[in-house]
């Protein structure tokens, strides 16, 4: 039917536009990386120059640092906490375990805004500094809901009969969670891990407001130069971001093959019935 | 009674298959992330309904606290509330088109299969992935007077020549719109792809054309990924602060740079407080409204 | 109060201890076994003793206590009250990875991180086994269960016969004192579902330990087992062997439970010895086996292969044919009589005549031995 030709092209047409919505900036700032007008007004032709200038800035590579650093350790609180909230919440009552979701959604949703200025304003009152621990906990709050999120899907999929099945061969809770859940979980929790840091190294409004005078992140260094429209360094240092970025992702979807590989649905599912 | 016993035994059935022995401490693993969630979460927003209330001495910069709802009253005034409706009107607006053009996207993407879907799916998740500094600093090149998106726009005489599009309304628009999509995008094809093929076969069945059947079997369905989608754009997009300030050139422009002139800027705490208080107030309004719809957000995260 | 009927009826109450042989100590019990869930009994006094190397099955409609009553068993579900034991030792607060007690779960739970050989190691590795007797145990009952050559094999790879027979595996290598099995054939096509039935037999007879198997299939539990309890709404109703299940039910659920159809109104006239003197409907005054404490009303059980079918003229009460549905090997008559009862019979398929139409006169007629009496 020529009618359904007709919505078939429309909304492939709608999904064309929408990729070339994403990846044309991405695309530009790629390709200015290379080019050697610093103006930016035309092609200049091709050069390393811009990469050059940022490998030798240490203003860069302390703020690069700096990132690393606090993505690394908010990714490990948030995965310590998706881990346990998702292994409480089973075990609660009902209410408790709505009053954790609603929690984990809340923080998801909520402007990053608010809870950064409320956290402002808890540091300041208690006489704690802004720096480097304010400035985890901030990413941590929202990291952490991301990664329970992940978790919880996961452990959905995997616990109870699982769990069941372990005590009812002989495993005790610990022997339990090490022997089944946890194996079952990992490509979970790694999914959460790179998670967790990707959104923690490129945050800007919990870094803005949390780390005072003394920390500075990558992407509060970005916001300066782009605000003082200094040099074309900027799209050096996107890229690099950029890099980083698809290199979590491509490890992403190598754990989820894995997970996938590894089983996840229920024994009985895809069995055929045949001998 | 018989009966009565029937459905308790099914209701035991799936208690237990849900929930673990509690005997396996659960309450110990929970005080971490509780105590986590108490002090730096909820502690937080208390705190800042407090501050809602205080008044900050202009002389001595101290803040003294009592019922003042002098702050809430400064809301009301031109500088703050035009801000703040400036704000509420670029969401919605963002958050329209979103809904508008996430839809058949959703729906071209829950049409391919196999293999194409997935790179499909991730060619959508992946810009998410990359920072919105980076992103919205493309548009910046990409809107400039001599921007590919300008000269693109002059050549279709939707604009004059040399034209900066930059630092405009516009092209925060634009910013959040290609920002905040794929959270748009995912729900909506994750609240299809629950869709029973066999549904669109009765459709089929019965007459619809597939445009109808989009209209009156698909779009209905989609509902729940719609809520979600809603909620996953216009809470956090409401309270946006990066793309503002790239896009819109430093000066305040919503209610995050307003938040933040506050705070970092002027000083004045309070009333940055209340600013924060009253978007807080306005998104758990928000969530309230679709507490019915948060289980199948739950089903659709 | 279970109505244990592997001993011949009587009229009256039967002894509690008829399934304990003497001398041997039963190596599953279960005393006023109760379960409370938000203040209402899902299993309500249950008293149970299971012989050694017996094969019994629960039986009962969906939500009748049969499987709550499996995983307090196995200690995957607590008791509210009663005991539960082991071999003589009281297990009730005992920890389910503590107990001698494996189960075959409904899906299987196959741990899908391992391997099929993994998966049977799995208790085996917990109890801290030397190696080589765990690949020796494991092997022998990859044998046992038809699965070599599968070890190295992931629990997606293989069909629903095949996991079903790894996760009996798994369990069984643990030599448990009481296999529990719950509803272990319900997703397996009825071709697959006998071969399964045949092997499950075959094996239990071959390791001789206990199985308890839970099922809403009742020919599936009478073909397999030695004992079946029927249970209803939480109660423990009748326990017996399945021929004596069938030909006996204690109680009128238990009755159509079974597919006794035809249960006629009956007058107790009087009682001598195992038997009872009744005014039946249609059949008029008999002298019948009947159930423990009747009434003076009671209901005749006639199960539908008990009537013999008559000409016209023959001896016994005359009915008119109302549905003839040919089902193979047998076919089933649905009978009027004038008086407005109905019965349903079913004959060999080979005995009846072809011209036997809707709306026909026929007899029927039955032994009185063959009748049985119910509380109604």
């Amino acid at each position: 039917m020529s009618s359904v030709r007709k919505r078939h092209s429309f909304s492939t047409a709608v999904l064309a536009a929408v990729l070339v919505l994403f990846y044309a900036p991405i695309l530009v700032v790629a390709v200015n990386a290379l080019n050697q007008d610093d103006t930016l007004n035309s092609w200049g032709g091709g050069t390393l120059r811009w990469f050059r200038q940022i490998l030798a800035d240490g203003r860069v590579r302390g703020d690069f640092g700096t990132s690393a650093l606090i993505a690394a350790a908010t990714t490990i609180l948030s995965v310590a906490i998706a881990l346990t909230t998702v292994l409480a919440a089973r075990r609660l009552p009902h209410g408790g375990r709505t009053a954790f979701n609603m929690i984990t959604y809340a923080r998801l949703m909520l402007p990053e805004v608010v809870t950064a200025v409320g956290l402002f304003l808890l540091f300041r009152r208690f006489g704690i500094e802004m720096g480097l621990v304010p400035v985890i906990i901030g990413h941590t709050l929202f990291c952490s809901a991301y990664a329970t999120v992940v978790v919880q899907a996961r452990y959905a999929a995997v616990s109870g009969r699982f769990s069941e099945a372990a005590a009812d061969l002989g495993a005790g809770p610990w022997r339990t969670f090490r022997r089944v859940t946890l194996p079952l979980l990992a490509p979970a929790l790694v999914v959460a891990g790179l998670l967790s840091f990707t959104f923690s190294f490129d945050d800007v409004v919990s870094s803005v407001f949390l780390s005072g005078s003394s920390v500075e992140t990558l992407p509060m260094l970005m916001m300066g130069m782009i605000r003082q429209r200094v040099t074309p360094e900027v799209n050096a240092i996107a890229v690099a971001v950029m890099t980083i970025t698809f290199v979590v992702v491509a490890l992403v979807v190598a754990a989820t093959n894995v997970r996938a590989a590894g089983g996840v649905r229920s024994s009985r599912d895809g069995a055929t019935d045949d001998e | 009674m018989a009966n009565l016993m029937k459905t308790a035994q099914t209701k035991a059935k799936a208690a237990a298959v849900r929930r673990l022995p509690p005997r396996w401490g659960g309450w110990l693993l929970a005080v971490p992330p509780m105590l986590f969630t108490l002090l730096f979460f909820l502690a937080p927003l208390v705190l800042l309904m407090i501050y809602s209330f205080g008044k900050i001495d202009i002389l001595t910069f101290e803040i003294k606290f009592g019922w003042n709802l002098g702050n809430w009253a400064a809301l009301g005034n031109g500088v703050y509330l035009s801000g703040l409706i400036r704000s509420l009107v670029l969401t919605l607006v963002s958050t329209v088109l979103c809904a508008v053009i996430g839809f058949p996207t959703a729906l071209a993407i829950s049409r391919a299969s196999g293999r194409i879907q997935t790179v499909l799916l991730l060619a959508i998740i992946v810009p998410y992935w990359i920072s919105f500094v980076v992103r919205n600093y493309a548009w910046l090149t990409l809107l400039g007077p001599r921007g590919l998106v300008t000269r693109l726009l002059t050549a279709v005489h939707l604009t004059g020549p040399g034209q900066d599009l930059r630092y405009t309304t516009g092209a925060i628009l634009v910013g959040m719109v290609s920002s905040y999509l794929p959270l748009m995008i995912l729900p909506i094809f994750v609240a299809m792809e629950r869709i029973d093929p066999a549904v669109l076969d009765a459709a089929a069945d019965l007459g619809l054309t597939a445009l109808a059947t989009v209209r009156r079997v698909i779009l209905p369905l989609s509902m729940p990924g719609f809520i979600a989608g809603i909620l996953l754009v216009g809470i956090p997009a409401t309270g946006e602060y990066t793309i503002p300030s790239i896009l819109g050139g430093g000066k305040t422009l919503m209610v995050g740079n307003i938040i933040h002139d506050q705070f970092l800027g002027v000083g004045d705490i309070p009333v940055g407080s209340a600013i924060a208080t009253a978007l807080m107030g306005l998104m758990l309004v928000l969530l309230l409204a679709t507490r019915r719809r948060v289980r199948q957000l739950e089903d659709v995260l | 109060m279970t109505n244990d009927t592997s001993a011949p009826a009587k009229a009256t109450a039967n002894p509690p201890d008829q399934a304990t042989r003497t001398g041997d100590a039963p190596v599953l019990e279960l005393r006023s076994l109760r379960r409370e869930y938000h203040g209402t009994a899902v299993v309500e006094g249950v008293d149970l003793e299971l012989r050694d190397g017996e094969f019994f099955s629960f039986i009962g409609p969906s939500g009748c206590g049969k499987t709550t009553t499996l995983r307090m068993i196995a200690g995957l579900e607590d008791a509210t009250s009663g005991q539960i034991l082991l071999s003589g030792k009281d297990v009730t607060k005992v920890p389910a990875h503590r107990r001698n007690v494996h189960t075959v779960f409904q899906s299987y739970a196959l741990f899908p991180h391992l391997t099929v050989a993994e998966n049977i190691a799995f208790g085996l590795r917990e109890q801290k086994r030397p190696g080589q007797e765990i690949r020796d145990r494991v092997s022998r009952m990859m044998e046992l269960v038809e699965l070599t050559g599968r070890q190295n094999a992931r629990p997606r790879e293989l069909s629903g016969g095949m996991q079903q027979r790894v996760a009996l595996a798994r369990s069984l290598v643990l030599d448990p004192a009481v296999l529990l099995l719950d509803e272990p054939l319900g997703a397996l096509d009825l071709r697959l579902r006998r071969q399964m039935q045949l092997l499950l037999k075959t094996v239990q007879q071959e390791v001789g330990i206990t199985f308890v198997y839970v099922t809403h299939d009742q020919e599936e539990a009478f073909s397999m087992s030695d004992r079946v309890g029927v249970m209803n709404a939480g109660e423990l109703v009748q326990v017996g062997a399945p021929r004596d299940v069938y030909e006996r039910p204690a109680t009128r659920f238990v009755a159509d439970f079974v597919g006794a159809v035809n249960q006629l109104p009956a007058r107790v006239l009087g009682r001598s010895g195992n038997t009872v003197e009744a005014d039946v409907a249609l059949f008029g005054r008999v002298r019948v086996p009947a159930a423990g404490e009747i009434g003076t009303e009671a209901l005749c059980v006639v199960r539908p292969e008990v009537p013999a079918l008559g000409p016209a003229d023959g001896a016994g009460p005359g009915c008119l044919v109302t549905d003839v549905s040919f089902e193979g090997p047998q076919t089933s008559l649905g009978l009027r009589t004038a008086d407005g009862i109905a019965l349903t019979i079913v004959v060999p398929s080979h005995s009846l005549s072809r011209d036997l139409a809707v709306g026909d006169a026929v007899t029927v007629s039955v032994r009185e031995d063959n009748l049985w009496l119910i509380a109604a």
